[in-house]
């Protein structure tokens, strides 16, 4: 399968905060979530991957483009569409000024494209941007991305501050827009129902390093969440602990195979015994992210 | 290039009433004092610092930072701001020229109006080109904020070193007040339009210098 986005060893250093060696790759035709919490490095590898800071290690390709900050090259630009956490455009602008500015940036700017999304999006030509809502903006934004010939769509926390009705009209939106399997959508959010909701890959991020880069479906199925006592849970090989979680009632042990899991010698006394305590439940994202940073920081 | 500057006038059209007023205002003010010179330097100060609004405008909502994901390239984006303060600046220069031509002509004695001399006028919009051409880079280093005070700065500057070296140096045979001794008026505003070249050159260079490092 190609990619339309290889990162190779990414590394960006600040005071206090470190990109280590990021890689991952995005293959076209997917979405692929970024989850993590604030400040875990989301943003930076977005903003690296567009070429908006210079990087200290590594590589990035977008598009068979190896992308450099500064660069005097933009026109792969043409081919991808971005969505920052905030409406960019100028707050004086009309929605109908955004139509002739656009086109005369990209050369590929589809006026009947952006025209059909308006309508969709019912957003007035005659408002300035400064009288949108949030969702509207949002939605001006996305309708901007994708009236051009992006191939690839990167959104930065895109979905953040909307009520759940327009996340979901916007996440309807990202679907359609790789159903043909020839474009790719690469999100992040610290909504893990987002991105569970519409991803095929999940990568998480936490303090700069990427701990987890997964399909989705192979994700859910795998990972587990075993409601036990204190005694069974150190029962269960460390091999298979992504994380614990302790309180004076019970334990919760996130496991990374629940096949193995059912398998193992333990679960299966305890089960011939009929004594079997061990509560196995489905792990969200959300749960996945909770206890890998908890892990983490322990 | 041209989608940027076209957002520009957008937004500069958004004020467009603001501006009427003020250039109303203007004429008005001239005609009760009799005196141009004031509305004259009003007007091209106007000019000079839309650039900053621009980039006011641009800057509240990253919109450089948005710029980049698109087909347009760090030196068009800031070459597009330096257009648009030759644009407007000229847009001032020639509407504070046209008005005293247009007072001057409607006015039943001309002698008794006050208004700049060509050198003097070309002087002043010199100070304002210099005064931007220092304040620009710092937009992309510091922010607009900071750079509105260096921008003020510089223009008290630029311009209080002319009057002082104009009317102290008299005194010691070097004033720039006797430049008129050596330089015919075409020749001096000819010098000024060297200066304002040469500072918005080295202005766009050291600018683009500086937003090649910045994080966006």
């Amino acid at each position: 399968m190609e990619n339309a986005i290889i990162v190779k060893n990414l590394t960006k250093k600040y005071d206090g905060f470190q990109l280590d060696n990021v890689s991952f790759q995005i293959p076209i035709g997917s979405i692929v979530g970024l989850i993590g919490e604030n400040g875990a490095g989301k943003s930076t590898v977005i903003r690296s991957i567009l070429g908006l800071m210079p990087i200290d290690g590594g590589e990035v390709k977008v598009l068979g483009h190896n992308v450099k900050a500064g660069e005097k090259e933009s026109s792969w630009r043409e081919q991808i569409g971005v969505v920052f956490d905030e409406c960019n455009f100028p707050h004086g602008l009309k929605v109908k000024n955004i139509q002739s500015i656009m086109e005369k940036i990209y050369h590929t700017w589809d006026s009947d494209k952006f025209e059909v999304f308006l309508k969709r999006f019912e957003l007035p030509l005659n408002k300035k941007v400064k009288d949108l809502s949030k969702g509207m903006k949002m939605k001006l934004s996305i309708a901007a991305a994708l009236s051009h010939d992006s191939r690839v769509l990167i959104l930065d926390e895109a979905t953040s501050g909307l009520d759940p009705v327009v996340r979901n009209e916007i996440l309807d939106i990202f679907r359609e827009f790789i159903e043909d399997g020839a474009h790719s959508v690469f999100i992040s959010s610290h909504i893990t129902s987002d991105i569970e909701k519409i991803s095929d890959y999940i990568m998480l991020i936490h303090k700069g390093k990427l701990l987890l880069t997964e399909n989705k479906d192979e994700l859910l199925y795998n990972y587990a969440i075993v409601r036990c006592t204190k005694a069974q849970a150190e029962m269960i090989p460390e091999d298979m602990i992504v994380g614990i979680e302790k309180n004076a009632f019970e334990t919760s042990v996130l496991i990374k195979d629940k096949e193995r899991f059912k398998e193992s010698s333990f679960y299966k006394e305890e089960e011939q015994k009929g004594e079997n305590n061990f509560i196995l439940d489905r792990a969200s994202i959300e749960d996945l992210l909770l206890y890998i940073v908890k892990s983490k920081l322990s | 290039m041209k989608g940027l500057i076209l957002k520009d006038f957008y937004l500069l059209k958004s004020y467009g009433k603001q501006y009427v007023l003020i250039f109303g205002a203007m004429i008005i003010y001239a005609l009760f004092m009799r005196s141009s010179s004031f509305a004259m330097i009003y007007f091209v100060l106007m000019g000079s610092t839309v650039v900053l609004s621009s980039m006011s405008m641009d800057e509240a909502v990253s919109f450089h930072k948005f710029a980049l994901t698109m087909p347009v390239n760090l030196s068009t984006i800031i070459k597009s701001k330096y257009i648009l303060f030759l644009i407007t600046i000229g847009i001032g220069t020639a509407v504070s020229i046209l008005m005293e031509l247009v007072l001057t002509f409607v006015s039943s004695d001309a002698r008794i109006w006050i208004s700049f001399g060509r050198e003097e006028f070309a002087a002043t919009v010199t100070v304002f080109v210099l005064a931007n051409a220092i304040s620009i880079p710092f937009m992309f280093k510091l922010g607009v904020e900071k750079a509105r005070y260096i921008n003020i700065c510089s223009m008290l500057a630029v311009g209080g070193f002319l009057v002082i070296s104009a009317t102290m140096g008299d005194k010691i045979g070097l004033s720039i007040g006797r430049l008129d001794e050596i330089l015919s008026s075409n020749e001096f505003v000819g010098l000024c339009i060297a200066i304002g070249v040469i500072s918005l050159t080295v202005s766009y260079l050291v600018a683009v210098k500086i937003a090649e490092n910045k994080e966006w």
